[in-house]
Order: structure tokens, then C-alpha cells, then sequence
């Protein structure tokens, strides 16, 4: 080695050792998995939009997106389930998902029971027992202004918890989520709903879950309202069409919510976008989604804060709200 | 570090037991103390974003490399917003930095900084990291007789630099 190449590795190792190092930083390494998703996500939306402008064949996405895979659920009298209904209490369950939970499925969700849900009321105002019911009764139908389960479902729900834990599952992809205490007024009811992070912990503010107890059907899932964000426009049960301006208010992790549109009976947005408002404080937000007018009369606006750590776990909460296209 | 990439937990824990060399190597090619962790941080996400594509026995390179890269474009940037040209090794931050450097010292490094790009990437790999012709080869993603080529003319144009010192 020549004296040239000592000076290099003295002088190299010397500055190397000098430079702080300081310690590790895993919660910052999730926040920019996160950044790069996002950002990732709108360059693929981006992306699907162009697609979509150069085609010009709005009819021919409409058409695409009925044959799509993503239908979640569909009349099936013939189904005939038993299972066993967990233990519940009236004002408070917990549901905590683990690490091993399965990803949001696709396909039709499982029956959790398919008994006449006229029969259920009970479970709202006492503890219920661990009991299985079974029937080849179809439920009754589900209503126009129901989020959850999608319309033509025969899946049914006894508890108001019940239909939270599987709208967050499901419709909201929260692998990893605590259902907080349910508030029932007669047929009416408020389940919050809050996220679960690695630890075991609860992160993020609480979203309340809004049901309905339907005749002959059960508990309905209305929608949800997370208190970090509000959507000013549109408002409940609005008819929109493309391009479609939402606006509200958020203090989300790093200002931003993800904003999609949704039809029935399909968990895959058919448009979506992002908005900006505040991280440290609540600021107004404003996102444009651009979408295909689908088959179905009706369907879901979802804005939501991502998670920050890793996995495709569902957002942090979520504010969903009813719409007709 | 030659580990297979399946999922979060493990670039976790890859991230815990090689950031610091990374931090450091990225220190060498950097003067923005801020960024050094954000382009190491974005290593590991890149390597998460691409895993299963990235063998097992390549990880270390993709590291090196993608640290170098994020390093390169931070300076070019720089070099475009401020036209000031590129600037690494980072200067001394402290005086007591100063003092453990000695002169002899920060003169082979403001040599070094003098280089070109490319034969100043070789020099740290070959200098301070101890990587063979193959492995900087690897990382950079050139061939091994560039290795040769840039690590040859970035030794003699520091020897130069001393040479006229002394």
C-alpha cells in the first residue's frame, strides 16, 4: 500500500468516525414507507387517469368495471350457515385482530349468522350468550342508506358491534382494530371504532360507526365519522357525478387523507384522489375525483388518514358517507 | 448482511444493525448532517418497495448503491438550486472535529473533495468501506476496469494534491 492509499484510509476513517450517527429512528422509517406510498398511489392514479383520457372510453371502463372481481357480495338463498355468535355485551366489546389476521377478502364475506334478524334486538340492550342459529330464511333486504353489508347481501348482523367489526374489516381493510363502546337508542346505534398498532395499542382517534337496526335484516352499518376528519361536500345521500369535488376539514398525520369513491358491492375504488388540510392543526382540504359512471345507482365516499406504519392494513380512521351516482 | 427480505420486520431489522456504516457513507458524500439519515431511511423503504426482487446476497450492494444514488441526487440538485458545484466530503462540522482531523488530514479530504464524482464515490468505497474491484463494480454498477480507471486517476490526483503541499 502506497503512502498516498494510508493517508486516504487514515483521513477517510478519521472523518467517517467523526460523523454522528445517532440512533436509530424506526417510527421515521415508517413515516417515509408511508410518503412513498402515497406517493406511489397517486402516481399509479395519475397514471390510470391519463389511461383513461387517451382512451376515451368511458363506456367501455363502465362495462370493465361490472365484470370486475371485486363484488363482494350477492343474493345467496340458498346459503344456509351456523356458526356461533361470540359473547357480547351491550355497551362494550373489544375486537383485536392479530398480526396472523387475513387480508380484507374480496369474495363474498362469510355469514357471520344468518338468523332472522328480528329476533336480534335483544343483543342491543343486554348480554347476549354464545349461541348458533341457523335458518334458510333470506334476510330482508338491505336498505338504500346502508354502507354495510353492500345491497343484495345475505350476510347479517345481531349486534350493532357485530356489523362494526366487519365493516372494518371488510369495507375498511382495518386488519388490525378495537371496537370500542356501542351507544344504542332504540333502533339506532354509535360503535366506536379505533385502529390497532403494532404494539398492541390503540393509535389514532376513535371513528364512530353509525347503524340502524333493520327489520328483518339487523344491524346496518350508515356510515362512520372520524373526528380528525369532516366532509363538508357532498353531504349524505347526495347524487354526484365525475369530477367530483370533495371538501372538508382534517387534522390528518401530515395533513393528508386519501379520498376515493366507491360503488356498491365492490371494495375497489372506481375513482380516487388525495387532499391536503393540516397535520398540526385543522385546516380545509379539497380533492377532485374523477371516476366512470358506474351500473350501480348507488355507492360510498371514503376519506381516510393512512396509517404511517407498514402493512396494508387500513387506515388510521375514516369518515365514510353515502352517496348516489 | 446478506439477509432474505420478506417482509417490514425484516428491513427493520436490517435498518437497526446497518444503518450506522450507511449513515456514515452517506456523511462522506453529503454536507446536509439533516440528510444523511432521510437517504438511508429512503434505502430501506426502496428495499421494501422492491422485495423479492432483490437477492439475498445483492442487499448490501442495493443498500450502498441506492444510498449513493440518493446522495448523487440530492447533490445534483443542490448543484442546480445554489450552482456552487459539488461539495464532499462534508467539511469538519466542529471545531473539535477540526482538531481530530489534523491538517495532514483535511487536506487528503479536501483533495478528495476536489474529485470528480465518480472517482470520488470509488475512493470512499475503496478507502474507507474496504470494498474489492467487484463489489464497487456492483454498487456503482459499472464495470470492473472503470473501477480501475476512476480509483487510479482519483489516487493520483490526490497524490498530486499532496505532492504539492508538501
Amino acid at each position: 500500500m502506497s503512502g498516498v492509499e494510508r493517508d486516504l484510509r487514515d483521513a477517510l476513517g478519521a472523518r467517517a468516525s467523526v460523523i454522528p450517527v445517532g440512533r436509530a429512528d424506526e417510527s421515521g422509517l415508517s413515516r417515509r414507507l408511508a410518503t412513498a406510498r402515497r406517493r406511489r398511489r397517486s402516481r399509479v392514479g395519475g397514471a390510470a387517469l391519463a389511461l383513461l383520457l387517451v382512451l376515451g372510453a368511458v363506456t367501455v371502463v363502465a362495462g370493465a368495471d361490472d365484470q370486475g372481481p371485486n363484488v363482494v357480495a350477492g343474493p345467496d338463498p340458498s346459503s344456509t350457515t351456523s356458526v356461533a355468535e361470540p359473547s357480547t355485551t351491550a355497551t362494550t366489546t373489544t375486537d383485536t385482530t392479530g398480526p396472523e389476521a387475513p387480508a380484507p377478502s374480496l369474495s363474498p364475506p362469510a355469514p357471520t349468522t344468518a338468523a332472522p334478524p328480528a329476533s336480534a334486538a335483544p343483543a342491543a340492550t343486554g348480554t347476549t350468550v354464545p349461541r348458533t342459529t341457523s335458518t334458510t330464511a333470506p334476510p330482508a333486504p338491505v336498505p338504500d342508506d346502508a354502507v354495510w353489508p353492500p345491497p343484495g347481501s345475505a350476510t347479517t348482523f345481531t349486534t350493532p358491534s357485530q356489523a362494526t367489526t366487519d365493516f372494518a374489516r371488510r369495507f375498511l381493510g382495518m386488519t388490525k382494530s378495537q371496537v370500542g363502546t356501542a351507544r344504542v337508542d332504540g333502533s339506532n346505534a354509535n360503535v366506536d371504532l379505533r385502529a390497532i398498532g403494532e404494539s398492541g395499542s390503540p393509535v389514532g382517534v376513535v371513528s364512530v360507526v353509525s347503524l340502524r337496526r333493520v327489520e328483518g335484516r339487523g344491524w346496518v352499518v350508515l356510515g362512520s365519522a372520524a373526528p380528525s376528519i369532516v366532509v363538508d361536500q357532498p353531504t349524505t345521500g347526495a347524487t354526484v357525478s365525475s369530477p367530483l369535488t370533495v371538501r372538508g376539514r382534517t387534522q390528518a398525520f401530515e395533513g393528508t387523507v386519501d379520498v376515493e369513491v366507491r360503488r356498491d358491492g365492490a371494495l375497489t375504488p372506481i375513482g380516487r384522489s388525495f387532499g391536503t388540510g393540516g397535520g398540526a392543526e385543522v385546516l380545509p382540504f379539497e380533492a377532485t375525483v374523477t371516476f366512470a359512471r358506474p351500473s350501480t345507482p348507488r355507492g360510498t365516499v371514503v376519506v381516510s388518514e393512512p396509517r404511517a406504519d407498514f402493512g396494508d392494513r387500513g387506515p388510521l380512521t375514516a369518515t365514510v358517507l353515502r352517496i348516489a351516482f | 448482511m446478506a439477509l432474505e427480505v420478506r417482509g417490514w420486520e425484516d428491513v427493520e431489522q436490517l435498518y437497526r444493525a446497518n444503518r450506522a456504516d450507511l449513515v456514515r457513507l452517506a456523511g462522506l458524500l453529503l454536507d446536509e448532517p439533516g440528510a444523511r439519515e432521510e437517504v438511508v431511511q429512503d434505502a430501506f423503504v426502496a428495499l421494501h418497495l422492491r422485495r423479492g426482487t432483490v437477492a439475498p446476497d445483492k442487499v448490501p450492494a442495493y443498500l450502498r448503491s441506492a444510498v449513493l444514488n440518493a446522495a448523487r441526487s440530492r447533490l445534483r440538485h443542490r448543484r442546480v438550486v445554489s450552482r456552487l458545484g459539488w461539495i464532499v466530503p462534508s467539511p469538519p462540522a466542529t471545531p473539535e472535529d477540526e482538531a481530530l482531523m489534523g491538517d495532514r488530514r483535511a487536506t487528503v479530504l479536501a483533495a478528495v473533495r476536489r474529485l470528480p464524482r465518480r472517482q470520488q464515490e470509488v475512493v470512499v468505497l475503496r478507502y474507507w468501506l474496504d470494498l474489492t474491484e467487484a463489489d464497487i463494480a456492483s454498487t456503482l454498477g459499472i464495470s470492473a476496469g472503470s473501477v480501475k480507471v476512476h480509483a487510479s486517476r482519483g489516487l493520483a490526483a490526490v497524490a498530486r494534491t499532496l505532492g504539492d503541499d508538501q
